[in-house]
C-alpha cells in the first residue's frame, strides 16, 4: 500500500526535481551574466530557446534523414516514426542527445558572442530593453516559420535518449539523474570560475567604474566571454528540457521564462550560486505546484486559470525583494581572496575606509 | 560676537553608508567671503552639498539665520534664502538660457520684482542678454559659469555657495569671475567659496578653513594661512 | 499597389503609438526609470473605456476621460507605492527598471483574472462607428475623428504645458538635472507626481482609442510596449518632438515595410513587430550612447541650419 502510494507519486517528484534541475542551469548562468558580471541579459529565455530548437531541429532532422522517413517534417505520422527509431536504437538516440548538447552550446554560445556586441556599448538599462525584446524577437520567428520547430504546432517526436528503457519510472529517473548531473557540474564550474580570479575581476568590472577604465582593453573581453559560457549553459537547459517534454513549442518561451528565471537569482541572492540554489528551489515549487494539474490533485478548483495567479506571484516576489532586500535571501559574500582572511583577524581601520569614501569629486581639474 | 549667517555644528555626513566628513565646525560671517580649500577628495564638495541638504546626515547640526534646517530638504532651504552654484552641471542644458534664469527665481513669487532683476542681471552679465534664446547647453565654459551664478542670484539668496567657480576655465575667464564674486559680495550677499586653487582663494577671502580627510584641519584669516609656514608646506609645496 | 490603406493605417497607429510613447518620454525624461509597466497604463485605459463604453452605456468621450484618470491614479500608484520608496532607500536604476516588470506581471495578470472571470478576454468598446469619407480605397470613420483631433489637441496642449507654464519649465529642468532643479526650490515630488499623472493619462486615452479602433487582451499593452520603446528611443528617450516624430515613423515603417514586404516577397504579416525591433537595433547601435539622444528633429533642424548659412 504505501509503495503504491508512492509510486503514483513519484512522477510529480521527478518531474519536479527535472525542472528544477533544468532551471537552475539556466538561472546560475543568468546569475553569472547579471549577478557577477553586471550584465542584465533579460533576454535569457532566446538563449534558452536557441538550444531547445537546436536539440529539435538536430534530432528530428537527422532521424527523418538516417531512418528515411517520408512523412513531412512537422507531420503526427513523422513524429510517431521518429519515437520508434529512437527508442529501437540506443547508440543513435544517445549519439543525437550528446551531438545536441555540444552543439546546442557551440550555438547558444556563438548568439551569446554576437550579444555581446552590444552588451559592450550600451547602457545598462537599454540593454536590458534590448535584450528583453531580443528574446520574444526569437520566438516571434520561430512561430512563424515551418522549417523550425513547426511554427504554432511545434515540434513532436524528439524522443527522450533513454527511450529505449521500456520502463517509464525507470526511465525517468535515469533522465533526472542524467540532468541532475548537468546541473551538479554547472554549479561546479560556476563556483570555481567566481573564486578564480575571472571571477574577481568580474566582480570589478561590475562595481567600480574607475576599475574598469584602468582594466581598459581587458573589460570587453571579459564581458564577451561571459556572454559567450552564460549563453553556452542556457542553451545546454534549453537542449535538456526538449528531450524531457520530447518536444519544443516556439511559444513556451515567453519573456516570462525570463523573469521567472531573473526572480530565481533576485530571491536567492545576486552573485551568490548558493542563493541562486534557494531561490530557484522556491520558483520551481511555485511554477510546478500553481498549475491547474497539480491543483485539481489536492481537490482545489478555481473559476479562472490559476497561471495568473503565479505570474501574480511572482511579480510580488520581484517588487517585495527589490524594495526590501535588495540583496537576496543570501547576500553576496566578500571577495575571497588572501587579504581577506588578513583582515578578519586585524582590526579595520576606520579612518581609512573614510578616505577610500572620500572621492565625491569628479572634477575633470582633478 | 560675530554674527554667523551659517554654523555647523559636530557635522558628520556622506553618501549612503559612507562617512565622508566628519565633526565638521563651521561658521561663516554675514556679508564676508569664506573659502574652504584642501585636497581633491577631502570633504569640501560634500560639506557644501551638506549645507545645502543634498547628502545623508549621520550627526550635527546645520543652522542658518538661527534657525536649525539640518532635517530641512533642500527645495526648502532654497526658499530659506541659500543659493548653490555646483562646479559642474550647474546650467540646465536643454532649457534656453532665458528659461534658466527663470528657474532661478522659480521659488519667488513678485512677479514684478523678478522681470526687474532679470533686467539687473542681464546687465551685470550683457553676454547672456544676447544669449537669452540659446539653449544653455550651446553655451561656452565660461558662459556657462555666468549663467550659473546669475541663476543662483536670481533666488536673491542671502547666502551663495560656490563650488569651485572657477575650475577647467580659461585664465582671463577666472579674473573674470573673481570680478563678478566680489559685485555679488558688494551686493550684500554673503559666499562661500570651495577652491581647489587655495592661494587664489585665500587671498581672496576674509576667513579660510582647511579641509583634509574629511576634518577641518586648520582656520584663520585667509591672509593669516597664506603666511602660515605649516599650512604652506603641507598644502601648497615649496614653491 | 494601392497606398491609402496602409496610409490611413499608419497615421492612425502612429498617432496612438506617439501618445502612449509621449507617456513614456515623460516618465523616463524625468525619473531616468525605463518603466515597463508602462503597458499596463495602456492596458487599463483600454479596458476601463471598453467596459464603460460596452456595460454602462457611456459615451465614448466620457469613456476616454475616465480612462485618463483611471491610467494616470494607476501611474502615480506605481511611483508612490514603489518606485518612490526604492529611490529612497538608494536602489540601483536597473532595479527599478526590474520592479517595473514586476508590477507590469501583477497588474496585467491580476486583470487577465477579472476578464476571465467576467468572459472579456477579447473585448471592443462597441461605439457607433460610420463612415464619413473615403480616401482612396480606405474609409475614415468616427473612430479616426476621434483618434487623430485627440492626438493633435494633446501634443498642443503638453507643448504649451512644458513651454509657457511653471511646472511645465520646472519638469524640463528636472528631466535636465534634478539637484540643480532641487536647489532651485523644485517640490521635486510633488512635481513627479504630477508628472506620472498626465504621463498616465494620455498612455490611459490612447490605450482607449485603441479599444475603439480595435479588439484589445490583457496583453495589449505589452504587445504595444515594443513600438512604444521604439519610437521613445527614436526620440532619444527624452525629446518631445523627437518622441512624436519616432512615433509616427514607427506607425508608418510597420504598416508600409509590411505591406511592402508582404507584396513583394510574400513575408508574413505575423514579422510586423520585428519592424520596430529593427528600428530599437539600429538606433541604439548607431547612437549606443542613447542618453543623448537621437533628436531627428534637432539634427534637422541643424542640418537646415547648417546649409542656409
Amino acid at each position: 500500500m504505501q509503495i503504491e502510494f508512492l509510486a503514483s507519486y513519484m512522477p510529480i517528484f521527478t518531474s519536479f526535481i527535472v525542472l528544477f534541475a533544468i532551471y537552475l542551469i539556466a538561472a546560475l548562468s543568468l546569475n553569472m551574466e547579471y549577478g557577477y558580471g553586471g550584465i542584465p541579459n533579460f533576454g535569457h529565455v532566446f538563449f534558452i530557446s536557441v538550444g531547445a530548437y537546436m536539440a529539435g531541429v538536430l534530432t528530428a532532422r537527422t532521424v527523418d534523414y538516417i531512418a528515411g522517413i517520408k512523412a513531412g517534417y512537422c507531420s503526427g505520422q513523422a513524429s510517431v516514426l521518429r519515437t520508434e527509431y529512437l527508442s529501437s536504437h540506443p547508440m543513435e538516440a544517445v549519439g543525437i542527445f550528446v551531438a545536441s548538447l555540444v552543439l546546442g552550446a557551440i550555438i547558444g554560445g556563438l548568439f551569446g558572442y554576437a550579444a555581446s556586441y552590444p552588451a559592450l556599448r550600451l547602457k545598462e538599462d537599454f540593454l536590458a530593453i534590448t535584450l528583453i525584446f531580443i528574446g520574444d524577437m526569437g520566438r516571434i520567428i520561430a512561430r512563424n516559420e515551418e522549417g523550425i520547430v513547426c511554427a504554432l504546432t511545434g515540434l513532436t517526436g524528439i524522443a527522450n535518449p533513454l527511450s529505449f528503457v521500456k520502463d517509464v519510472g525507470t526511465r525517468s529517473i535515469a533522465y533526472a539523474l542524467i540532468v541532475v548531473a548537468f546541473a551538479v557540474l554547472t554549479y561546479i564550474y560556476v563556483q570555481r570560475l567566481a573564486k578564480s580570479p575571472f571571477g574577481r575581476l568580474l566582480k570589478a568590472v561590475r562595481d567600480d567604474d574607475l576599475a574598469a577604465m584602468a582594466l581598459g582593453k581587458v573589460v570587453p573581453r571579459v564581458r564577451g566571454e561571459v556572454m559567450v559560457i552564460g549563453s553556452a549553459l542556457a542553451a545546454v537547459a534549453g537542449v535538456l528540457r526538449t528531450f524531457y517534454i520530447q518536444g519544443v513549442v516556439a511559444d513556451d518561451f515567453q519573456p516570462l521564462i525570463t523573469f521567472l528565471v531573473l526572480t530565481m537569482v533576485i530571491l536567492g541572492g545576486m552573485a551568490n550560486n548558493k542563493g541562486v540554489i534557494l531561490g530557484t528551489l522556491i520558483m520551481t515549487a511555485l511554477d510546478q505546484f500553481i498549475s491547474p494539474s497539480f491543483l485539481s490533485l489536492l481537490g482545489i478548483s478555481v473559476e479562472f486559470d490559476v497561471t495568473y495567479m503565479k505570474y501574480i506571484i511572482i511579480g510580488l516576489i520581484i517588487i517585495l525583494v527589490l524594495m526590501f532586500r535588495p540583496q537576496g535571501a543570501i547576500p553576496e559574500g566578500p571577495v575571497e581572496t588572501p587579504a581577506l582572511e588578513l583582515s578578519k583577524s586585524s582590526e579595520w581601520d576606520v579612518e581609512e575606509k573614510l578616505e577610500i569614501g572620500g572621492e565625491e569629486e569628479r572634477s575633470p581639474s582633478g | 560676537m560675530a554674527d554667523y549667517i551659517i554654523e555647523s555644528k559636530e557635522l558628520t555626513a556622506g553618501y549612503g553608508k559612507a562617512v565622508i566628513i566628519q565633526d565638521v565646525n563651521f561658521q561663516a560671517e554675514r556679508g564676508k567671503v569664506t573659502a574652504i580649500v584642501g585636497p581633491n577628495g577631502s570633504g569640501k564638495s560634500t560639506f557644501l552639498k551638506t549645507l545645502f541638504g543634498l547628502t545623508r546626515v549621520f550627526n550635527g547640526s546645520v543652522v542658518f539665520d538661527g534657525e536649525d534646517i539640518t532635517k530641512l530638504p533642500p527645495e526648502v532651504r532654497a526658499r530659506k534664502g541659500l543659493g548653490f552654484v555646483f562646479q559642474v552641471n550647474n546650467v540646465f542644458p536643454n532649457l534656453t538660457v532665458r528659461e534658466n534664469l527663470e528657474m532661478g527665481a522659480y521659488a519667488r513669487t513678485d512677479k514684478e520684482q523678478i522681470r526687474k532683476d532679470m533686467g539687473e542681471i542681464l546687465d551685470i552679465f550683457p553676454i547672456l542678454r544676447e544669449r537669452q534664446k540659446q539653449k544653455a547647453g550651446s553655451l561656452s565654459g565660461g558662459e556657462r559659469q555666468m549663467l550659473a551664478m546669475a541663476m543662483a542670484l536670481m533666488g536673491r539668496p542671502k547666502l551663495l555657495l560656490l563650488d569651485e567657480p572657477a575650475a577647467a576655465l580659461a585664465p582671463k575667464v577666472v579674473t573674470q569671475i573673481f570680478m563678478k564674486i566680489r559685485d555679488i559680495v558688494n551686493s550684500g550677499v554673503t559666499v562661500i567659496l570651495v577652491e581647489q586653487h587655495a592661494k587664489r582663494a585665500l587671498s581672496f577671502c576674509d576667513m579660510g578653513y582647511v579641509f583634509s580627510s574629511g576634518r577641518i584641519v586648520m582656520k584663520g584669516p585667509g591672509k593669516d594661512l597664506l603666511a602660515d609656514e605649516k599650512f604652506v608646506e603641507a598644502f601648497l609645496g615649496k614653491r | 499597389m494601392d497606398l491609402s490603406i496602409p496610409l490611413i493605417n499608419s497615421l492612425t497607429l502612429g498617432s496612438l503609438y506617439t501618445l502612449m510613447a509621449l507617456g513614456l518620454t515623460m516618465s523616463f525624461s524625468v525619473t531616468k526609470i525605463a518603466n515597463f509597466a508602462h503597458a499596463e497604463l495602456v492596458t487599463i485605459g483600454g479596458y476601463v473605456t471598453a467596459l464603460l463604453v460596452n456595460w454602462m452605456g457611456y459615451g465614448l468621450g466620457e469613456s476616454l476621460i475616465a480612462a485618463f484618470f483611471a491610467s494616470a491614479l494607476l501611474a502615480v500608484a506605481m511611483d508612490e507605492g514603489v518606485f518612490k520608496p526604492m529611490i529612497k532607500r538608494g536602489s540601483k536604476p536597473l532595479f527599478l527598471l526590474v520592479a517595473s516588470i514586476g508590477i507590469g506581471l501583477v497588474v496585467r495578470y491580476l486583470l487577465f483574472i477579472y476578464a476571465d472571470l467576467n468572459a472579456v478576454i477579447t473585448v471592443q468598446a462597441k461605439t457607433n462607428v460610420q463612415l464619413i469619407g473615403r480616401f482612396g480605397r480606405a474609409g475614415i470613420t468616427t473612430i479616426h475623428l476621434w483618434v487623430f483631433p485627440i492626438t493633435i489637441v494633446s501634443v498642443v496642449l503638453l507643448h504649451l504645458m512644458f513651454h509657457y507654464t511653471k511646472p511645465g519649465k520646472a519638469l524640463r529642468a528636472m528631466a535636465d538635472n534634478e539637484d540643480l532643479a532641487r536647489v532651485s526650490g523644485v517640490k521635486i515630488y510633488t512635481l513627479r507626481r504630477l508628472m506620472w499623472f498626465i504621463a498616465g493619462g494620455i498612455t490611459g486615452v490612447a490605450g482607449g482609442l485603441w479599444s475603439a479602433y480595435s479588439v484589445i487582451t490583457p496583453e495589449i499593452g505589452w504587445y504595444a510596449l515594443l513600438r512604444i520603446f521604439a519610437a521613445s528611443i527614436l526620440g532619444g528617450l527624452v525629446s518631445f518632438w523627437g518622441t512624436i516624430a519616432g512615433g509616427l515613423i514607427v506607425g508608418f515603417a510597420e504598416n508600409f515595410g509590411i505591406t511592402f514586404m508582404n507584396t513583394y516577397f510574400n513575408v508574413s504579416t505575423a514579422y510586423r513587430p520585428l519592424i520596430s525591433f529593427v528600428i530599437i537595433v539600429i538606433v541604439l547601435l548607431l547612437k549606443p550612447t542613447g542618453f543623448a539622444g537621437f533628436d531627428i528633429v534637432g539634427w534637422l533642424k541643424e542640418k537646415v541650419k547648417g546649409g542656409g548659412e
